[in-house]
């Protein structure tokens, strides 16, 4: 357990290498000149169209674990009217007896 | 080349909609297993809607039924009613747990319980008793 915040501390300065990998790509460039950034529009297009695509993915991921309460609802409601016979034949609801004699 | 695939990107993304719409439609009911505990359910209950008057039987608040006032059955049907609160509770259970599991989701059986305590509530008669949030006993 007392180990656990170095552990921590080591991982989060391995999280920094792509940063160190940004830089050297930006001061080197590839080799010929210019910079490794010169496609960053398409590469931004294309970042905005996979971070969509990500984001529709996990809506209907969200969707399916949350329960659908409104559903839920509806499908007691006609289990129950069945269970109690409350809509079913005519529109006399069981539980009215009392005006049937006279 | 970056158009074709940008409109491959978004013919995947498209093809998500009729899942989304899939999602958000009805629970599954219909299954064997639910009919059958329906049918039992209803049976039972030309028994148990006279407790359900008289205020011998009350609706939970979990979505299942208990003897409220066991003095205002007869002694000799107390067994009875008894037996008919078990089963009935079974049933209820099972109903919830099916559900769930027709569905693909067991870990929804303590929701569709909770929406199917608000509902038996809802459609119960007049005069008839369930516990409200903190437990009472209350007459509708």
């Amino acid at each position: 357990m007392k180990t656990l915040p170095m552990a921590k501390l080591k991982l989060a300065k391995r999280d920094f290498v792509p940063l160190s990998l940004w830089e050297r790509a930006r001061s080197e460039g590839n080799g010929h000149g210019e910079s490794l950034f010169h496609y960053s529009g398409q590469r931004i297009a294309m970042t905005v169209l996979a971070v969509l695509l990500a984001a529709t993915v996990s809506a209907c991921v969200t969707i399916n674990i949350y329960f659908p309460a409104a559903a839920a609802e509806k499908a007691a409601d006609k289990i129950i009217d069945e269970v109690w016979q409350l809509k079913k034949q005519g529109d006399a609801p069981a539980p009215a007896k009392p005006d049937e004699q006279k | 080349m970056h158009s074709q695939i940008l409109r491959l990107w978004m013919v995947v993304a498209l093809l998500w909609m009729p899942l989304l719409a899939f999602a958000a439609a009805d629970l599954e009911i219909n299954t064997p297993a639910i009919s059958s505990l329906k049918m039992t359910m209803q049976q039972r209950h030309d028994q148990l809607a006279g407790h359900y008057a008289s205020g011998a039987v009350g609706l939970t608040r979990d979505g299942l039924v208990a003897v409220r006032d066991a003095a205002l059955v007869p002694l000799a049907q107390r067994q009875a009613v008894n037996g008919l609160v078990a089963a009935e509770n079974q049933d209820r259970q099972a109903l919830y747990r099916e559900i769930a599991r027709a569905n693909g989701h067991p870990e929804w059986e303590e929701e569709i319980r909770s929406t199917f305590a608000q509902r038996w509530v809802q459609k119960a008669a007049p005069g008839w008793w369930y516990q409200n949030h903190a437990g009472a006993w209350v007459r509708k």
